[in-house]
């Protein structure tokens, strides 16, 4: 009853708090009651079969993925640096060069949701328009899936590999980061718009030592290019919008209009 | 063998000397010429036991894909780094000899850590309560179940893909615990010279322990030979 009347309150007098608030339950479904929490996979454990197989996701998403979330949630907790913030971008962010067990568990949480969004069982070869928007940036579709197998393969070590938006340069590059990292915790101009763990946890049940056939195998056979594809189309029409994957709430359509004012200030 | 090293200098030598950039085609050949001259070729060690020696604690699969395969592969490309070093240095071309030093680096280092850490395990562990070790031991950290403590945590701590460290300091004359990311080589990373080695990239545990590696570091006393811990720090000693 209590934090009805309050919501009702906020949304009288103040409008801002009202939008934050709301944002923060429309995205409720990662975000509640002070905590983060795992999402489930978008598609049942066996659905990436025989690619990756149902033994490796249980793993990788019931051990690995829940135990970022679950470490960060107690490294945050009474911590007044970080336990106000609900959005994991702006934790991810914000906690690169301050807390670096805050940082590793919160970008490992982010990047690992962002990977099984960028998978599907039912992976269909890409449309025109993601082949013709990548070929501008890397001459051909293939280019673009060399480079992007090369940096999931040349990364020492533990890892992954990005395709990335560059919004300051307005064009799309492939990069890889070590560890935890993440590209727009790096330079919040960039935007991821596809990844690759290259963790060995991701795919040493099915591929051992075996990185390339993983690599090979993902392109071909398990990115979900639909997804990937209004990404990129959203980003090139609209500039960039809220680092999220959620619905255009109001906070993100502030966002998309400042974005413009400035772009058109220069 | 005498005249393959007097060989072997003389080329070194032209090598070095030449800042006068050889056609392609030369360089590769000297290169390759070099390289099966050489005696720096390097080799995968063979074990000092069988792959299923180790159980329970590592399994004979994941010696099997340790050893033959991450192993191997380190040494195969090792070997074609050197080449194309060695390539780049006849050429006199600088910029391409610094780019191949993260291959280098990640290759050599593979190699090293490798060898090192077959060696510092053994079927059966035993501890010698006296002896250079134990005093080593003792007087740096109280006891081994204090290093098994320090060593095991550090070394789980890991972020990703590394290795954990038991370490002679030849500054300090003490030992020290260090771990390092990648396939950083312990001696040339830090100057510390390596005693005994712990592997804590996925592949050493992941199919036998899966997501849970501090079972697998806690497994691994049980295995770590600590004569050949022992007869290093005696080395590092001098």
């Amino acid at each position: 009853m209590r934090s009805i009347v309050l919501y009702y309150i906020a949304f009288v007098c103040f409008p801002e708090v009202w939008r934050t608030a709301t944002a923060a339950i429309i995205k409720g479904d990662d975000y509640d009651d002070d905590h983060f929490e795992l999402d489930p996979l978008p598609y049942t454990f066996d659905a990436l079969e025989p690619y990756i197989s149902e033994k490796t996701l249980r793993i990788h998403h019931g051990k690995h993925h829940a135990k970022y979330v679950n470490t960060l949630n107690s490294l945050i907790k009474g911590n007044p640096e970080f336990d106000s913030i609900s959005d994991l971008v702006q934790l991810m962010v914000e906690s690169r060069e301050s807390n670096k067990a805050v940082f590793n568990n919160a970008a490992q949480a982010w990047n690992h949701a962002f990977y099984w969004s960028c998978m599907t069982p039912e992976s269909d070869d890409p449309p025109g328009s993601l082949e013709r928007i990548l070929e501008e940036s890397f001459g051909s579709f293939d280019e673009f899936k060399n480079q992007f197998a090369d940096a999931g393969n040349s990364a020492f070590g533990s890892g992954w590999a990005w395709l990335v938006y560059d919004a300051a340069e307005e064009d799309f590059f492939v990069m890889h980061t070590i560890g935890a990292d993440n590209p727009h915790a790096m330079n919040r101009t960039w935007f991821p718009m596809l990844t690759m763990d290259v963790w060995e946890h991701a795919y040493y049940l099915d591929y051992q030592n075996r990185r390339p056939s993983y690599t090979s195998t993902f392109l071909e056979n398990l990115v979900n290019w639909e997804f990937v594809n209004e990404k990129l189309q959203d980003i090139v029409r609209d500039g960039p919008a809220n680092l999220d994957e959620t619905e255009n709430d109001s906070a993100e359509g502030d966002e998309i209009e400042d974005e413009n004012e400035s772009n058109a200030e220069l | 063998m005498a005249n393959k090293s007097i060989l072997d200098s003389a080329l070194r030598a032209a090598v070095n000397v030449g800042s006068s950039k050889l056609p392609t085609e030369v360089a590769k050949s000297s290169a390759a010429l070099l390289s099966s001259l050489s005696e720096t070729k390097h080799t995968l060690p063979d074990l000092a036991y069988d792959y299923n020696a180790l159980e329970p604690a590592i399994s004979a699969e994941t010696m099997t894909l340790h050893h033959s395969k991450h192993h191997n592969t380190y040494v195969t490309n090792l070997n074609a780094t050197i080449e194309k070093i060695d390539s780049a240095m006849i050429a006199g071309d600088v910029s391409a000899t610094i780019a191949l030093q993260g291959a280098l680096k990640f290759n050599g280092g593979g190699h090293i850590n490798h060898t090192l850490f077959w060696e510092n395990l053994c079927p059966d562990s035993k501890y010698k309560g006296d002896g250079v070790l134990a005093e080593a031991i003792n007087e740096r950290f109280g006891s081994l179940d204090k290093v098994k403590a320090e060593l095991g945590a550090s070394t789980i701590a890991v972020q990703g893909s590394g290795w954990g460290w038991l370490g002679f300091n030849p500054k300090t004359g003490k030992i020290d615990i260090a771990t390092l990311p990648n396939q950083d080589p312990l001696e040339a990373s830090t100057g510390l010279k390596p005693l005994l080695g712990i592997d804590v990239w996925e592949h050493a545990y992941y199919v036998d322990y899966r997501n849970v590696r501090p079972d697998y570091v806690n497994a691994i006393w049980d295995i770590i030979n600590w004569d050949v811990v022992e007869s290093r720090l005696v080395a590092a000693k001098g």
